[in-house]
């Protein structure tokens, strides 16, 4: 456990000594803004409309700011997901340091909980800043901030997800541009893979729906937190770890 | 091996040199046979051998971007240092490795002999019995040679060190015990000194006479002489 902490807290520490850290916080919350801002501007344009013509009970600020966002937030997550992960193992293949790590009295499986910590630690760190919008939201008008929360849950989870996979890609080369391309490839793939499973109900099209990652955050978007789409995307993290393991055990036996 | 000798592991490239530190630092496993390092067996009890063993890859594993400080104090947590004794054990081989200048400075910035320096304070933060070092002067100009080779002659005596190289005199000047290798396998065990005077036996020497009558018969009944080929 002492371990996991060390190899967690150097690899976030290199994130913020080096620009990576930085650059993706920024570009996450830039763009995160923006979209909040013209989400909340589109709401106001059509609440004074709806105060002029009536039908005001309609207006959801949840239903009309936040779930818009949160969705986004999941695809802008998607294009920066291979910048966090790309260079946690492969990088330390390249300098050879795996080999110290390897050679050191620790278990494989420190190591990756160590990488995968440190990942989710700067994920998570991207996340609390968002908090931003729906607190203020909060303190000039009522929002539903259960919904708010289980909609997190649901991006957190879905981040963890990529997060994992692409810890896995990075323990397969050394070279970091390899892992990133790699990364965002697949992680688009699990994101567009029902939609071939168009509205047929057989059991390929279920099957393509079920393993899509984006069809299992909309119920976390609408407040629902469902033990399905939870367990769904816990196998999902525990696969990637799992792999990750696997693929450090068999370079040692290259 | 005894306790605190050098021990030279020599070789032409491709030998198994590096194979065979790797099996004893617990990085690969054997394919056939066993290990054994301080008692324990590198493939049962890889925890108590790693916590025993020091190792320095051909190329030194450095954090560019991490101080010196910064990267032995993570080391000693990975070696499994307690909390309460990690300065003093980074502080020891700071000294102990002459990096007492640059322990503030980024490794990436840091001359390739410093590197190598801090490579082999990595290996030593945790005082292992058994240091192994793998090719610990390629690379660097002859003064950084002639520091890291003092360095390692300092460090006889406290640790068992096995080293690898393809240098000759690296291995005559450093190490008491020369194991030689090929093809993976052990072609001679011995001290510097049994191992050139077997090596003398068959030393050739050529002679250009003048007058060569009879010189072939006198020259066999020297003592020592193995064998005398004439050629016109």
């Amino acid at each position: 456990m002492r371990n996991v902490v060390a190899i967690a807290a150097k690899d976030l520490k290199t994130y913020f000594v080096t620009p990576i850290g930085y650059l993706v916080i920024t570009v996450f919350v830039g763009i995160m803004s923006w979209m909040f801002c013209a989400a909340l501007f589109e709401f106001l344009k059509r609440s004074q409309a709806y105060m002029q013509f009536g039908g005001m009970s309609e207006m959801n600020v949840n239903a009309m700011v936040i779930q818009p966002v949160l969705g986004n937030m999941a695809v802008i997550f998607l294009f920066l997901v291979s910048l966090i992960t790309m260079r946690l193992l492969a990088e330390e293949r390249k300098m050879r340091t795996l080999e110290l790590l390897l050679t050191s009295p620790l278990h494989p499986v420190e190591l990756v909980l160590g990488k995968f910590l440190s990942a989710l630690l700067l994920f998570s760190v991207m996340l609390a800043v968002t908090l931003f919008y729906p607190l203020i939201l909060m303190i000039f008008g009522g929002i539903d901030i259960k919904q708010v929360l289980a909609g997190y849950l649901g991006v957190f989870l879905l981040g963890a997800s990529f997060l994992s996979f692409g810890l896995f890609i990075s323990a397969l080369t050394e070279n970091q541009i390899t892992a990133g391309a790699l990364t965002f490839g697949l992680c688009l793939f699990f994101w567009i893979i029902s939609w071939l499973s168009g509205s047929s109900d057989s059991v390929a099209g279920q099957l393509l729906s079920y393993i899509s990652i984006i069809d299992h955050l909309s119920n976390f978007i609408r407040g629902l937190i469902d033990t399905k789409d939870i367990v769904y995307y816990l196998s999902f993290i525990t696969l990637g770890l799992f792999l990750t393991y696997q693929s450090i055990e068999s370079y040692r036996w290259r | 091996m005894e306790r605190g000798e050098i021990v030279g592991l020599l070789g032409p490239n491709g030998a198994g040199k590096t194979t065979t530190m790797r099996i004893l630092t617990g990085f690969m496993p054997a394919t056939s046979g066993t290990a054994e390092v301080c008692g324990f067996d590198v493939f049962e009890a890889p925890y108590e051998v790693k916590k025993r063993i020091g190792y320095l890859p051909e190329l030194p594993p450095l954090y560019p971007e991490m101080t010196v400080q910064e990267y032995l104090s993570y080391v000693a947590t990975l070696k499994a240092i307690r909390k309460d004794q990690k300065y003093q054990a980074v502080s020891r081989v700071v000294e102990k490795c002459h990096l007492g200048d640059v322990q503030k400075r980024m490794i990436g910035h840091l001359s390739k002999g410093y590197q190598q320096r801090v490579g082999l304070a990595q290996a030593l933060v945790h005082d292992p019995q058994v240091l192994v070092l793998d090719e610990p002067t390629i690379g660097l100009d002859p003064k950084q040679i002639l520091e890291i080779r003092s360095l390692i002659k300092e460090l006889a005596g406290g640790h068992t060190v096995i080293l690898s190289t393809h240098i000759l005199p690296e291995v005559t000047q450093m190490c008491r015990r020369i194991i030689i290798i090929n093809e993976g396998k052990i072609v001679a065990v011995d001290t510097y000194a049994q191992l050139s005077a077997q090596l003398r036996k068959t030393d050739k020497v050529e002679l250009q006479l003048k007058n060569p009558q009879g010189a072939m018969e006198k020259l066999k009944t020297i003592p020592g002489v193995i064998q005398v080929v004439q050629d016109e």
